[in-house]
């Protein structure tokens, strides 16, 4: 005892330790600070502020943080927590001839738009990503559930991009969904710019027939077939889903990082 | 060791682990992931159309058996979004599911082309008949008790549909030598609709009298032994959806 007293008093000893506490602490805070990034005031810029991470996702231009939005209340889904969107606050339903209004069919779409802003340097970019969901009718047996789970994700696709051939709406660059948030899954994805609000548009599309959806060809209950077969057999699907759902609606997970947007 | 020393290590050591409990909680609490659910949008009810014998139960029994020349023959369809009681389609009865619906649909009627029958077809409303009362001029009388009022002839559109509807099962082949090549009729009323309460269960069904008569041909004995066939199709319409135009309710 007398030993390790004599050993610990050592002035020597007594300092090293002390300058390698006041490293560590001084390491952590400075680590934290680069990391939460929340000062309201840097470079004499005023910067976004709003919620905590990295990036700041709104519904509407200059809107608030989703997250962090009094106005929007919180759902809870597979223990993680979403912000419930109504349609009115993202643009409602588009309008078609030959749909009932406020209601979709097959050949019905409708783009989601989020307001990204990047709120630190080293955020160069964002990812979205998507899960499909629906609520079905009152009376649905389980075999009938377990039909609209197998076709349902043909049927409804997510795309990045919208164009017009010979004046017909087409779309590319097909997401797919995920299971559990943390599925590795085709995500859109967007460049960002330090403190510069950027739209970002994903469109959901009820493929109106089988030939829209992309690579049918390759899913299982339709390779083989011919088209017009393809075509009656994708028709009926589409009555069974009419049937047997009351709606549609997407989780979306966004998120910021440091890479490039790549392409 | 002197009491203020151990003061010091111990301050140290309490500084040291707040520090590291701090640094490693902002670590747990920083969530980078932004997640948001949408309001859903809600899905609008099919369309589920049948033909229909016209005592408004059973599925379509469409025969127009033999024609003599200057006889016209007349059958009565019904076309209605309630299922037959003798439907033998595969799928369940999906009344029970079926929300609110209207929808339009069109008329149309195939034959086959070396067969020279015109055909008219008359909208026919169907009255019940009530003992003691006669039956008003040109009443048709259809079964269990009911007789049909025809309305005017439908619009029609021949030539141009059998063009697009040869172009789609044909494609560019030559079909000259072809002898089953069809002809079609396309009704262009635009107001054919049938429309389903479901709070009251209440179903629709429209009644069509087709009148079918050869055309004046010179030599039928060209077409004596001919035994074609007439298909009558009802399709729901559903076009691909186009977005409206701006400024329209």
């Amino acid at each position: 005892m007398k030993k390790f007293k004599q050993f610990f008093q050592k002035k020597i000893i007594l300092s090293l330790v002390m300058c390698i506490l006041l490293a560590v602490v001084l390491v952590s805070a400075t680590y934290s600070w680069y990391a939460m990034s929340n000062s309201s005031k840097a470079y004499g810029i005023d910067l976004e502020t709003g919620g905590t991470g990295q990036i700041k996702v709104a519904v509407e231009p200059g809107g608030e943080d989703i997250m962090t939005a009094g106005y929007l209340t919180k759902v809870t889904v597979d223990e993680k927590e979403y912000a419930y969107v109504p349609l009115k606050l993202m643009g409602g339903l588009m309008k078609f001839e030959n749909i009932q209004d406020q209601m979709i069919a097959p050949g019905a779409y409708n783009p989601m738009t989020f307001y990204i802003t990047s709120l630190s340097e080293s955020i160069k970019s964002y990812s979205i990503k998507v899960q499909l969901a629906y609520e079905p009718s009152a009376k649905i047996t389980p075999a009938q559930k377990q039909k609209i789970e197998a076709i349902i994700k043909d049927h409804i696709t997510v795309y990045q991009e919208m164009y017009t051939e010979n004046g017909v709406v087409k779309f590319r660059s097909p997401l797919t969904y995920y299971d559990k948030v943390s599925d590795d899954v085709e995500e859109a994805t967007g460049a960002l710019k330090f403190n510069v609000e950027v739209p970002a548009t994903i469109y959901w599309v009820w493929n109106y027939e089988v030939t829209d959806v992309p690579n049918y060809t390759s899913i299982p209950r339709f390779s083989g077939l011919d088209t017009r077969s393809a075509v009656r057999k994708y028709d009926e699907e589409d009555t069974t889903l009419g049937n047997y759902i009351d709606g549609i609606y997407f989780n979306v997970s966004i998120e910021g990082s440091p890479e490039g947007a790549g392409d | 060791m002197g009491r203020k020393k151990k003061i010091i290590v111990l301050t140290v050591c309490t500084i040291l682990l707040l520090a590291l409990s701090g640094g490693t909680f902002a670590w747990y609490l920083r969530e980078d992931a932004k997640r948001a659910q949408t309001e859903a949008a809600a899905v609008m009810a099919p369309y589920n159309l049948y033909l229909m014998d016209e005592n408004a139960k059973d599925t379509l029994q469409f025969a127009v058996g033999n024609l003599h020349p200057g006889e016209v023959k007349t059958e009565i369809i019904c076309v209605s979004n309630k299922r037959p009681d003798n439907y033998t389609g595969d799928d369940s009865d999906m009344a029970e599911q079926a929300k609110d619906s209207e929808f339009g649909y069109d008329l149309m009627l195939v034959h086959t082309d070396n067969l020279a029958v015109n055909y008219t077809v008359y909208a026919l409303k169907r009255e019940q008949m009530k003992p003691g009362v006669d039956l008003p001029e040109g009443a048709v009388l259809m079964e269990d008790g009911y007789y049909g009022i025809k309305g005017d002839p439908l619009e029609g559109n021949e030539n141009e549909i059998s063009k697009d509807m040869r172009q789609k099962v044909f494609g560019s082949q030559d079909i000259s030598g072809i002898v089953n090549v069809g002809t079609y009729w396309l009704s262009t009323d635009d107001e054919m609709n049938l429309k389903y309460v479901a709070s009251e269960k209440k179903y629709d069904f429209e009644y069509y009298l087709i009148e079918i008569s050869w055309k004046d041909i010179r030599n039928f004995d060209v077409y004596k032994k001919e035994t074609d066939l007439v298909y009558v199709v009802v399709n729901a319409k559903q076009p691909r959806p186009v977005e409206k135009a701006a400024g329209t309710p």
